[in-house]
Parts: C-alpha cells; structure tokens; sequence
C-alpha cells in the first residue's frame, strides 16, 4: 500500500524542517566565527558573510588574547582531564563490570546502586568536594575534576560494559577454566581481547561528557585549571567589553564541539546505547 | 595435592571480590563519603564568609527556613518541577512523532538520523551559548524570523514571563533527537507479526500505532521518559548560560539555587539542606526507574 504523492511530499517537508531545525543551531554557531560585529548584528541574519577570513582571524586573535587563562593551557586542561577520566574509569570499571556480570558479585542490586550514582544531582556531591579541595590544594586542579568526573562516569561504565560481557558467550572462558586458567587469565586472555571494541567505545563515551562537562568544572576551578566549557560564559556578549569581536564565543564553542561531533559520528547507535543505559540495544 | 586444589577454590572465590574491590573503594571514597558528608551538613549553619564562626548544629532548621521563608527556594522547586513535566512532556510527544516520520520508508532517513546525532555531542553550556545568541530579542535570528512571518516575538531570555520557556524550548532541542534515536531503535526491533496483521484487519496508521506499536513501544519509553525526568531535575548549565536564572527568580531551577547559596553566598548548610532535599526527590524517581527499568537494562 504506497502512500498517495500528497502525503509523501508533506512527509518530505516534514523531514526537511526536522533536519533544518535540528542543524542549524550548530550551522549558526560555525557561522559565527567567520562574522564581523557589524554583521552579527545585522537584520536580516548574515548568511554568506562579507570577510570570513579576515573576520576569523580577529576573532581567533581575540579569543587567544582576551581569555582570562591562555587558551592551549585551558584546551590542554580539557584533553588531561577528560583522558584522565576515561583511564582511571575503565581501568577500575572493566573487572568490576566482569565481575558483576559472570559471577554476580554481590547480586543484582549492588550494580543497580552503582548505576544511580550515576544519576544523583551533582551539588550533592559537589559542595563537599569544594570543602575537602579547599583544605587539600585540589581547587582549580586536573586531578580535581579527574576525580569529579570518576563520580559519574564509573558508575557508567561498570553499568555498561556489564551489560557488553553479560552478552559475551561464557563458554570459551569456562573452558579455560575447566583447563585450568585462573579467572583472571580467562579475563585477561579471552573476554578482554573480546571487549575491546565495547571498552573503546565506553571510554569515547566517557571521553565526551568529561569534556562537555560544566558544572564541576564552573565550582571547581576558577583560572589555572579551567576547561572549556567553564570558559565559554566569559565570552558571552555581556561580559566581553564593547567592541571586542562577538565571534570569540563562537569560536571557543567550535573548538569544544566540533572534536565531539566527528567523535559522535563516529559511535553513532552506541551513543543512544549509552545515554539511554542500555535500554536501547544495537 | 589436596592442599593445592584448597587453595585455588578459596583464590576463585576471592577473586570476583578482588575485580570489584578498587571499584567499591572509589566509590566509597568519592561517592559515599562526600553523600554522607553533605547530608551532615545539611543539619548544621555553617558560612564560610564569617571563617570565625564554626558550624553550629541547629537540627532541622535550615530546612524549616528554606520551606516557610524562603520564596526564592519555593519559586526554584516550582520552576524545576515545570521544568521537569514539560520537557518530558514535549520531548516524548515530538520525539515519537518525528521517529514515526523516520520510519516511513522515506530517502534521506539514514542522512537525518545521522545529522540527529548533533545536538546531543554539544555540552549543554554550548548549546546555552548557541541560543543566548539566536534567542536575542533585537538581533537574534529568531525573532527575526517570527517578525518576518508576523508572529509576535518576545524578549525571550529576559522576560521573566518566557525565560523559564526558553530553557524548557533549548533543553527540548537538545534532548529530542535522543527520544526521537531511541524511539526509532524501538520501532525497528518491533516484532512485525501484530503489525502486519492489524493491516490486514484493516486497521488505519493512527489504529496501528495506538493499539499496536505504542503499547509495544512503553517499556522502552517509560525508562526514556525516567531517564529524562531525572536529567530535567538537576538542569543548570542551561540555565547558567541562558538566564542566569533571571529574570528575578523566574528559571531559577533547584540546582541553581543551590549553586547561588553555596558557591556565591557560601551558606555552606542551606546549600546542603537543598542539595539534601534534591536526593530525596532523586531517590523516588530512582525507585521508579528501577521498578520500570528492570526488565529493560
């Protein structure tokens, strides 16, 4: 039963506003870097702006001479961080999670637990670390935000790459064990080598909200150790002095989201995968 | 020999312990003890502005003050709860109507989900920044746009009577494409056997989807739905970038506030007082999730 020619063109429509309205937010941000003020300002919006390279140059000029903390050192911030967070979350999640799913290590609700603090409102935990970083010299550090970040990225994991070796066929690594391999060498040799396309995929995962992070990040740091996304509400139009290029903004949010989108584009389904928490199976 | 085969039963049943062991630490470490840390502090007065005065236990008061005299802190548990309703609300109903659209046997769908995948690799206060600049009310495009075509278009952000809107709109572009992806991974593993007999009883699209598909549908998008209430609850980011929580107390959400009374007037105890009061709300959607999710995770 083929739909009649009317309803498949209002269906295209439809598809084509989902697509633009979808898109060009993130069109208008790229957009954004290549514009003079005059044309930020303009009515109508400028689409094909007048100097992009020119305009661009300034504005990437800007960005690195009036951010508060030199530029590279907060982009390097964000790259230790956020790698930081994906080493220490899979090297102490993947046994956890091996564990959890073949042996059941303290039954069906310990994971759950685990998984909720994956979900618990971030001031609850955020305040007490402001308190102990202060005393401890952990204030506007990577290691601060690396440890931040493990709050609720390890739960994820644990979660997650339990569900990937609950999927993972046992009957290779029983019969290693039944040959007389510890459970360890069965981990290390056979479901590992098995793992990896989940693990990697996990830690890209962990890798993208550890760099999008923001609200640890605005408590946490205050000049030497932000992030980017810490940075971006000092480039906001009401806090830059008059005059100075508008695009500064633009430009700090592409260099935060364009790694991110190509990283996305390449997990594609294993994203909905992750932020649904498995609901959503490949 | 017999000592040997001992010893190794007790190491393999030490060692599933041993791979959650650094794990449970962590935790404990960085998750628990700060929990527990903060609900202390929530029955104490504590402000770091007066460092002579140390904290004073005072039982319950801060919460007793947040409730009766504190209308700002009423005003946030109001717009979180708005917040809460309506973007799970208007995400759901949009990311189910647009999924239905992906599943047509359209060109481009595969094109369209891809590009889907956008909005959710921006940070959040990415995404804030974005549309501080569509939603300006002189130069953005956005008005512009609904003045060309004659629509009134307001000073969202710093209308006290829109700005709550306007988190609630950005949050909802940002998060329907996930309900829209999720949905769509639902309808594509749905058994076809139900649907296609529907078509041959004769049943409309509209037949098909709401007596077939959608009760088919639930399961997965009730733990979506959770998903997203749980995430609503604690929105800041948006707000930071956007609104700042203004105009007056008009988006300010509970996490922003606890933000505001922490970390800027560091009433350390209040601070944690609201942060307590979040957990417990947090625990019943956690129970909820957890009853409606089990089967599904």
């Amino acid at each position: 039963m083929k739909p009649k020619p009317l309803v498949r063109a209002a269906q295209y429509v439809a598809l084509l506003v989902v697509v633009v309205v979808f898109t060009a937010p993130t069109l208008w941000m790229l957009l954004g870097v290549f514009k003079r003020n005059v044309e930020h300002r303009a009515h109508p919006p400028v689409l094909i702006p007048s100097d992009p390279i020119g305009a661009a140059s300034d504005t990437i000029r800007f960005a690195f001479e009036g951010s508060p903390v030199p530029l590279d050192q907060v982009f390097v911030n964000s790259l230790v961080v956020a790698l930081g967070t994906v080493v220490v979350t899979l090297l102490v999640g993947t046994t956890a999670a091996y564990s959890f799913a073949r042996f059941r290590t303290g039954g069906g609700s310990l994971p759950f637990f685990i998984l909720t603090l994956r979900m618990a409102p971030p001031i609850a935990v955020a305040l007490p670390f402001f308190l102990v970083f202060r005393v401890l010299g952990l204030l506007d550090s990577q290691l601060g935000l690396i440890i931040a970040y493990t709050t609720f990225n390890l739960p994820l994991v644990i979660w997650l790459l339990r569900s990937f070796f609950r999927e993972l066929d046992p009957s290779m690594e029983e019969a290693a064990l039944v040959d007389g391999a510890s459970r360890w060498q069965s981990l290390r040799h056979i479901a590992l080598p098995l793992a990896i396309p989940a693990i990697a995929s996990t830690g890209l995962l962990v890798f993208i909200f550890s760099w999008n992070e923001f609200f640890f990040a605005t408590l946490l740091t205050s000049s030497d150790g932000r992030t980017i996304p810490a940075l971006l509400p000092l480039f906001l139009p009401r806090s830059i002095s008059a005059g100075q290029p508008l695009g500064a903004s633009f430009f700090i949010a592409a260099v935060s989201a364009v790694p991110m989108i190509i990283l996305v584009l390449f997990l594609q389904r294993y994203l909905i995968r992750g932020l649904s928490l498995g609901a959503a199976k490949e | 020999m017999q000592q040997a085969v001992g010893a190794r039963t007790i190491e393999s049943r030490r060692t599933p312990w041993l791979m959650v062991l650094p794990a449970l630490l962590l935790i404990l470490a960085i998750n628990i003890v700060p929990l527990v840390y903060s609900t202390v502090l929530a029955f104490f007065q504590w402000n770091l502005i007066q460092a002579a005065t140390p904290p004073r236990f005072i039982g319950i008061d801060n919460f007793i003050r947040l409730i009766t005299r504190d209308p700002q802190f009423i005003s946030a548990t109001l717009n979180t709860g708005i917040m809460v309703v309506a973007t799970v609300a208007v995400q759901t109903v949009l990311g189910v109507a647009v999924a239905l659209l992906l599943d047509q046997k359209l060109r481009f769908t595969g094109v369209a989900t891809t590009l889907l995948l956008i909005p959710l690799a921006l940070a959040p206060a990415v995404v804030g920044l974005l549309f501080s600049s569509l939603f300006n009310s002189t130069l953005g495009p956005v008005n512009y746009l609904l003045n060309a075509i004659g629509l009134p278009a307001p000073s969202w952000l710093g209308d006290a009577k829109w700005a709550l809107a306007s988190v609630i709109i950005v949050d909802t572009w940002q998060w329907t494409p996930f309900m829209i992806l999720l949905t769509l991974a639902g309808l594509r593993s749905l058994n076809p056997e139900p649907i296609e007999a529907a078509l041959v009883d004769g049943a409309s699209a509209w037949q098909r989807f709401r007596y077939v598909k959608l009760p088919m549908l639930l399961p997965v998008l009730t733990v979506a739905m959770l998903l997203r209430a749980i995430d609503s609850f604690r929105t800041f980011d948006l707000v930071f970038l956007l609104t700042f929580g203004g105009p007056g107390t008009s988006s300010t959400t509970m996490s922003f506030y606890g933000f505001k009374v922490g970390l800027q007037n560091f009433d350390i105890g209040r601070a944690s007082a609201i942060a307590f009061l979040m957990v417990q709300v947090f625990i019943i959607f956690v129970l909820l999730f957890y009853s409606r999710s089990k089967d599904q995770l």
